[in-house]
């Protein structure tokens, strides 16, 4: 690792491969996700199981774990920029507050934002996962998208003090479809 | 070139040119200034300006450019006059028909349109001072067709600043050079003129 | 100080200070964490000069992000065009704020009263009358080097503006 106290880069620019920290000011890497939900049964399928892909809601487990040291206390800014489908029928600009109280209890305040889309405004919704993983359960989110695999991306970042770069790369990320917003504890998507 | 490995500036990073997240594919911002001023033709800086900007950006809208069923995202900021008479702010999903023209002679690599799906300026006044439209250039530069996008302004020269930047196929936007015109109308919808 | 040429980096990088890169004319992100007070608004001073050298019919777009109480009771995010008058020194425009996107943040744009390293500086307010901690995240685009003219500042009052 190289350690640098500061850097002029001139007029020549400057790539990095894997995520830029813009720590002082307040913002981890984005991170930038592909998605399709895996279409087994008990995923990304209408909620009858006929038909695959037209679960309607695409859920990710970020690295953040949702208790522990590492993240209680915190109040931070979870941002998602992406769009689902070809034309855009769903499409995300969105900042929302999250906050993990002394007692490992979650919070959610939603901001206003996302525009008008196709079909609407999109909703997302943050919840925390039922199972653990690498020891915490983690901070999942929720967000609508067409009823098919289509194509979209989504970017995601967090803004809060210094100490969240390391819950942003505590752990690995997890993706799937699913029929339903909320993650049922009696068949958990996490 | 000086090569890396994961590196921890502890201090500013300052510099003129761009960094790069190559992990994204979003690019960086371009900055645009906009008055387009002529002697003796229709001349913002005569006060006869016209009321549309039309921004031809590098990124190319054919299946060959490697965007057919590729979306992505433009975000465009900016304002025209010294109050903000226009002002904009929007992010909009750029898409074009996968199929050739071969397999599918009507839709096959078409534009999909103008598709503006966020506008933070909101309802009423301030969004139609705004009026985002994207299309597809009607003539090709350096062999194909190129993104392009209209916004209000006003019909004088004033002050005006665009920020643009893409969220995918960033690396496109250092392919080729920019372009910018004014023009009397958005798009084909009222005139069947496309200005790029 | 490292004075590159065409860096690579094959990993990750992490800046722990300020991001400030001229090629795109916008600086990057100034963070303020603070605990919210009984006085409804926190009132910030940038470095950008309300003033002719800096703004003079030249308009920058201030942008700020960011939140105030535990549970994300105030949420702020809006955009402003700030602006002087090119004839005067020092004519500020006013609050001119086309996008306002927060919850409860009631934003306001205004000019210091007084001068601060020799000019009248760019101000805001936004409602904090949330006592527990908060976070603002301030940039601006043109005129990225105002950013290192001088000093932040940062007082809570009862009033959304006059408190510079």
């Amino acid at each position: 690792m190289a350690y640098l106290t500061s850097l002029d880069t001139g007029g020549n620019p400057l790539t990095a491969n894997s995520g830029i920290y813009h720590t002082g000011g307040g913002a981890s890497s984005w991170v930038r996700h592909l998605h399709c939900g895996n279409a087994r049964p008990e995923h990304d399928r209408s909620e009858n199981n006929l038909y695959p892909y037209q679960g309607g809601y695409l859920h990710f487990r970020t690295p953040l774990p949702a208790e522990g040291s590492l993240i209680r206390g915190q109040t931070f800014q979870f941002e998602i920029v992406g769009f689902h489908t070809y034309g855009g029928s769903y499409m995300y600009d969105t900042k929302d507050i999250l906050h993990v109280d002394g007692n490992d209890v979650f919070q959610v305040s939603y901001g206003s934002g996302a525009e008008l889309t196709t079909y609407g405004v999109p909703t997302r919704h943050f919840y925390v996962s039922h199972n653990t993983y690498g020891s915490y359960k983690r901070i999942c989110v929720a967000i609508q998208k067409h009823g098919c695999c289509c194509m979209g991306w989504d970017w995601m970042r967090v803004r809060g003090s210094a100490s969240l770069n390391g819950a942003w790369q505590n752990y690995g990320w997890g993706s799937t479809g699913g029929w339903e917003q909320t993650n049922d504890p009696a068949n958990p998507f996490f | 070139m000086a090569q890396l490995k994961t590196t921890v500036i502890s201090g500013d990073i300052a510099g003129s040119s761009y960094v790069i997240d190559n992990s994204l594919e979003k690019s960086e911002w371009v900055k645009l200034s906009h008055c387009i001023c002529n002697d003796t033709e229709i001349s913002d800086c005569k006060g006869t300006g016209l009321p549309w900007l039309h921004v031809r950006t590098p990124l190319g809208t054919d299946n060959a450019d490697g965007v057919g069923w590729n979306p992505y995202i433009i975000e465009v900021v900016g304002y025209h006059t010294y109050s903000a008479e226009c002002f904009h702010d929007f992010k909009a999903v750029v898409n074009t028909n996968g199929y050739s023209q071969t397999r599918d002679p009507v839709n096959g690599n078409a534009f999909y349109g103008s598709q503006v799906r966020v506008n933070n300026t909101g309802t009423g006044p301030l969004q139609s001072a705004s009026s985002p439209y994207i299309y597809e250039s009607n003539e090709t530069y350096g062999g194909t067709n190129r993104l392009c996008f209209a916004v209000r302004k006003v019909d004088c020269c004033c002050t005006g600043l665009l920020w643009v930047r893409f969220w995918k196929n960033g690396q496109m936007s250092r392919t080729y050079t920019w372009g910018t015109f004014h023009a009397d109308y958005d798009t084909d919808g009222v005139s069947p003129i496309k200005y790029w | 100080m490292a004075n590159f040429k065409e860096t690579l980096v094959d990993g990750s990088l992490e800046v722990l200070g300020k991001t400030n890169l001229s090629a795109s004319d916008v600086t990057g992100w100034h963070k303020i964490e603070f605990t919210g007070s009984t006085n409804n608004y926190m009132h910030v001073r940038t470095p950008l000069r309300a003033h002719n050298t800096h703004l003079g019919w030249n308009p920058c777009i201030l942008q700020v992000t960011g939140q105030v109480g535990n549970s994300g009771q105030i949420i702020h995010d809006f955009k402003a065009l700030v602006n002087v008058n090119g004839y005067t020194e020092d004519d500020f425009y006013g609050s001119q704020i086309p996008v306002d996107v927060g919850t409860g943040s009631e934003p306001f744009v205004y000019q210091s009263t007084n001068a601060y390293g020799g000019y009248k500086r760019v101000c805001f307010s936004v409602k904090q009358n949330v006592q527990e901690q908060g976070y603002l995240y301030i940039r601006w685009f043109n005129q990225w080097s105002a950013i290192n003219d001088y000093p932040w500042g940062y007082n809570t009052s009862n009033n959304n503006q006059g408190e510079f």
